[in-house]
């Protein structure tokens, strides 16, 4: 294996939580930008405001992208070796990576955003 | 090129030792093995141990009645700045590296660390800057603006004296070591393994010391930023934090707890390492958990990152933003739990068995998890808000770092003691040593919770007789004394065991990881031949590894042309790749620190001008010490041993060297999006925008200069193609110097023109910053670009031996990639306060 290809693998067991990072610096900064610009007065239908509409969509988008991951590294390529614990390690952190996801971000459902 | 033949055990022995030994006498001074300066950081790391911890003796002394008149509030300012300085940036992290240096090669089966004279110079490096907060201590002119130097406290309005400039510039100092040394310990863990340690087959102390690292690139260049931007404005009054003038007090707190919050974990996590490989031993099982260890650490390190705000809850930031941090910061401890539940499985599943070192791990225990609990309740804001900057969260945030990681830290030394000195104790004083620091621990500590909850906030040096504090304060200053002879027998007692303990054979404890199958103590050179590794390396065979390796049966058992030489392995599979060649035993490092404590010295003093001497000798003492590296003829495959042969580093395709550029790009890319970060979030959120007077930029001048950068990275590219087809790069590289050249010279009348008055407004100093990061990367470029020159006019260089021009393409390319990026956020800053064209 080509030691760069080798570095790529390396990387696979940070991919779930590199998505949780950008979910939160998307968020964060969505979330500050909203409320600077008034998203939370601009409402839309059924009582959502503007600012909530956004945060949630982000939120379920980062949440999906996760999931991908999740699904994508359970398809199992290797039975045995180095290669194979990689994976399974790097599944691990991505279950976990999602959980996190969930979590730390289940505020944009109820809380007031601003 | 034949194998050298085997050779009797013994002869093997004094030939690798004429190689490796650190020459005696003044000879010390130009020491760059990896054992001699794992002890020397373990040892210096003590000694300001001891310094913070005299240090918080006379703040407990002071704190032990109320209207106290032991010192002044000038003091105790100074008394706690330095002794939460001194314990996080001069104990506890020099400490790990010190354990790390010293165990990681021999963990892994290497014969040292990956660059050994980096080593030397971060230890340096380590030792200066450290000196001068002391020297600063004694003349009584320290930091006193606490350990994480809030603007405008720290500012030259409200510090003027030089106080806070010994802090910032100390402390950048001490940095240096620290990244210095992260990027070793990546390097060193990625690629020098013994030959079949494949990446799941690492010891775990490889694993967390390998998050551990890389946590330390991404979280250590926020606070150096941070300190270089408000040394700035001391010195220059560029007004970052400034705002009157556009700044913000606020982008250094959130500079600071970026790296803040990280660097509690980067404490922790290479105890929890320690943790994780004595226990295993004592249980006689192993580890049970090892993958969902692994990624817990790797949430762990990914979530510290996630939760900085916590310590600026008070500050006012919407509703859901806090809960984004508040969650963030309980969630961390779920992954913190897994590993103490890992911990108990494993001595749930063995046949523990008791010693010192597990009693002291039972310390670690008790007071970690109090100190866990302390912090969910923290990590919640309302009760935060109650609790903010009292005594409640000095008692937690002792809880967390002595539980975890000064007592895991006594355990280690009691465990590997044995492999230090080659002796064992009988432990007289280990027992009534853990009582004491234990026992007066808590008494310490336990009642700053409740003095905290009665009201009293830290950092103040005295209080009322009516606050009803007296007695829990005094009984508090009662359990530090007492702790301190804990303390104070714990060092007679390691003094006794290094003087008068029993010699021994081999592996005392029972140990199943290769560091006990060097002899002990062990030879500069650590094996005198590399194992070849079957399974997981904490749970191997470690006598039985010995004796091979010691009669020259594995791999690299000979002596070589009087070379230190270690393997290279292939980062996953684990299968050699290389044969590394180690630098010899130098002074030039602790020259290269003389000269760059030179350039402290002289900002200190505010000498700036002068200060361009020293750095001139440190740039040109830093290329000096390549004079010894490389070749000058192409050597091909050598033999290692078991009828396989390998490329010398500087043939191989990935050598150490060339990762370590990767990660230090990795380390200035955190730095730089951190500058982009501070440059808007000052354009967004700081009070007094917009600027009075806008720039506009001279759109042709920074088009040149995008135009130079990107010239520049094709250069070295094309003088790489030109080296592979073994025609001289000297004329390309020469362009690529002088594209750099112009840059810098481009820039700086950009600079001069456009921004004639950087202090006149926070936009301005912003975009100053900026352009000088640029500026700077070109002129590294170009120094880069000239002495690939030099190293093909001394014939250093062919189609096989191009690693020095494939590491100067790398920087090539992202001087291009962040230069240009810099040109585009400067003309977007402008725009974004109306400056168009
Ligand atoms: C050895 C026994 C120790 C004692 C008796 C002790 C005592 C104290 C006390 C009383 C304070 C509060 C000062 C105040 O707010 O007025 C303090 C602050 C602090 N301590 Fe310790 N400490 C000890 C060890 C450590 C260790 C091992 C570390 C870190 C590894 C540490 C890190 C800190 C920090 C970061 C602060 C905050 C300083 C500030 O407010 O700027 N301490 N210590
Ligand atoms: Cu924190």
């Amino acid at each position: 294996m080509g030691e760069v290809a080798s570095g790529k693998r390396l990387l696979a067991l940070a991919a779930g939580f590199v998505i949780w990072s950008v979910a939160f610096v998307v968020l964060y900064s969505a979330l500050s930008i909203g409320c600077r610009q008034g998203w939370s007065d601009v409402h839309l239908l059924a009582g959502l405001s503007l600012q909530r509409v956004q945060l949630v969509a982000l939120y379920v988008l980062h949440l999906l992208a996760g999931l991908g991951l999740v699904v994508f590294l359970r398809r199992s390529q290797f039975t045995s070796g180095a290669a194979a614990f990689l994976q399974t390690v790097a599944f691990y952190a991505a279950i976990a990576a999602v959980f996190s996801t969930a979590f730390t971000f289940a505020g944009t459902l109820m809380l007031t955003p601003c | 090129m034949d194998q050298p033949s085997p050779s009797s055990p013994i002869k093997l022995h004094h030939d690798l030792q004429a190689i490796w030994d650190t020459k005696p006498g003044w000879g010390r001074l130009s020491a760059v093995n990896h054992t001699v300066l794992g002890k020397r950081f373990i040892i210096a790391a003590f000694v300001f141990f001891a310094i913070g911890g005299v240090l918080a003796m006379l703040i407990r002394a002071q704190l032990a009645t109320p209207r106290s008149a032991f010192v002044g509030p000038d003091i105790y300012n100074q008394l706690f700045t330095m002794h939460g300085t001194v314990m996080m940036f001069l104990f506890a992290i020099p400490m790990f590296e010190g354990f790390a240096i010293y165990l990681l090669p021999k963990m892994l089966g290497a014969r040292d660390m990956a660059f050994p004279r980096l080593t030397a110079y971060g230890f340096w490096c380590y030792v200066f800057g450290g000196s001068i907060l002391i020297a600063a201590l004694l003349l009584g002119v320290a930091p006193d603006s606490g350990w994480f130097m809030y603007t405008p406290l720290s500012s030259s309005t409200y510090s003027p004296g030089i106080n806070a400039d010994i802090w910032l510039l100390g402390i950048t100092f001490v940095e240096i070591s620290a990244l210095s040394a992260a990027i070793e310990i990546t390097v060193s863990i990625l690629k020098l393994r013994a030959p079949g340690m494949s990446i799941d087959r690492l010891p775990i102390m490889a694993w967390y010391l390998l998050v551990t690292a890389l946590m330390m690139l991404f979280g250590f260049p926020p606070l150096i930023l941070g300190s270089i931007l408000l040394e700035l404005e001391r010195a220059f009054d560029l007004p970052f934090f400034d705002p009157v003038r556009g700044g913000d007090s606020l982008l250094w707190q959130h500079l600071f707890w970026l790296f803040g919050h990280p660097e509690v974990y980067i404490i922790f996590l290479p105890a929890a390492g320690a943790i994780s490989m004595m226990i295993p031993t004592f249980a006689r099982h192993p580890l049970v958990g090892y993958r969902a260890i692994i990624a817990a650490i790797i949430a762990v390190g990914f979530l510290s990152f996630g939760l900085w705000v916590h310590h600026m809850f008070a500050i006012g930031i919407p509703h859901l933003a806090l809960a984004f941090f508040s969650a963030a910061s309980g969630l961390v401890a779920i992954p913190t739990g897994l590993q103490i539940f890992a911990w108990i499985a494993t001595l749930a599943s063995g046949r523990p068995r008791f010693d010192v070192p597990m009693l002291y791990l039972a310390g670690f225990f008790v007071i970690f998890v109090i100190g866990g609990l302390t912090g969910v309740m923290l990590a919640m804001v309302p009760f935060n808000l109650q609790a903010h900057d009292t005594h409640f969260v000095v008692a937690h945030l002792h809880y967390v770092l002595v539980g975890g990681f000064v007592f895991p830290m006594l355990a280690a030394a009691y465990y590997w003691l044995p492999h230090i000195t080659g002796r064992v104790s009988d432990h007289k004083l280990s027992v009534p040593a853990f009582w004491l620091i234990f026992g007066g621990f808590n008494m310490t500590f336990f009642l700053m919770h409740l003095t905290g909850l009665l009201g009293m906030p830290r950092r103040i040096a005295s209080y009322p007789p009516e606050a009803k504090w007296e007695w829990l304060n005094l009984l508090s200053s009662v359990g530090s004394f007492l702790m301190a002879i804990g303390f104070a027998l714990f060092v007679v007692d390691i003094i006794l065991q290094v003087r008068f303990g029993k010699a021994f054979r081999r592996n005392p404890w029972g140990a199943r990881s290769l560091e006990w199958a060097t002899p002990t103590p062990p030879p500069a050179y650590a094996f005198a031949s590399l194992p070849r590794v079957q399974s997981r390396a904490d749970w191997l065979d470690p006598e039985d590894h010995a004796v091979k390796l010691a009669a020259g049966r594995g791999y690299l058992g000979f002596a070589r042309y009087g070379w230190m030489e270690t393997l290279g392995v292939g980062m996953i599979e684990g299968e050699p790749d290389q044969v590394i060649v180690l630098p010899k035993p130098t002074i030039l490092p602790l020259w290269t620190g003389l000269a760059t404590g030179a350039i402290v010295l002289c900002l200190l003093f505010k000498a700036y001008w002068l200060a361009l001497l020293p750095l001139a000798i440190t740039v040109t003492l830093l290329l000096s010490w390549t004079r010894t590296t490389g070749a000058q003829s192409d050597l091909g495959p050598l033999p290692i041993g078991h009828g396989q042969s390998a490329a010398v580093h500087w043939e191989a395709e990935r050598p150490p060297s060339w990762w370590a550029m990767v990660f230090t790009l990795g380390a200035d890319a955190t730095f730089f999006a951190s500058l982009l970060f501070g440059c808007v979030f000052l354009a967004l959120i700081a009070p007094a925008w917009p600027p009075p007077v806008v720039v506009s930029p001279s759109y042709g001048l920074l088009a040149l200069a995008a135009l130079l950068m990107i010239a520049a990275a094709i250069y070295g590219r094309l003088a790489l193609r030109d080296l592979a087809r073994t025609r001289s790069p000297s004329a390309w590289l020469g362009l690529c110097a002088l594209s750099h050249a112009g840059v810098c010279a481009v820039v700086a009348a950009v600079i001069a023109s456009d921004i004639p008055d950087p202090t006149l407004h926070a936009h301005h100093a912003t975009l100053f910053a900026i352009l000088g990061y640029a500026f700077l990367h070109s002129g590294v470029g170009c120094i880069l670009a000239l002495y690939g020159v030099q190293r093909q006019r001394h014939g250093k260089l062919s189609a096989l031996r191009s690693l020095d021009l494939r590491i100067g393409s790398l920087w090539h390319d992202y001087a291009a990639v962040a230069g240009v990026v810099a040109l585009l956020a400067v003309v977007a800053l402008c725009w974004s306060v109306g400056g168009r064209p």
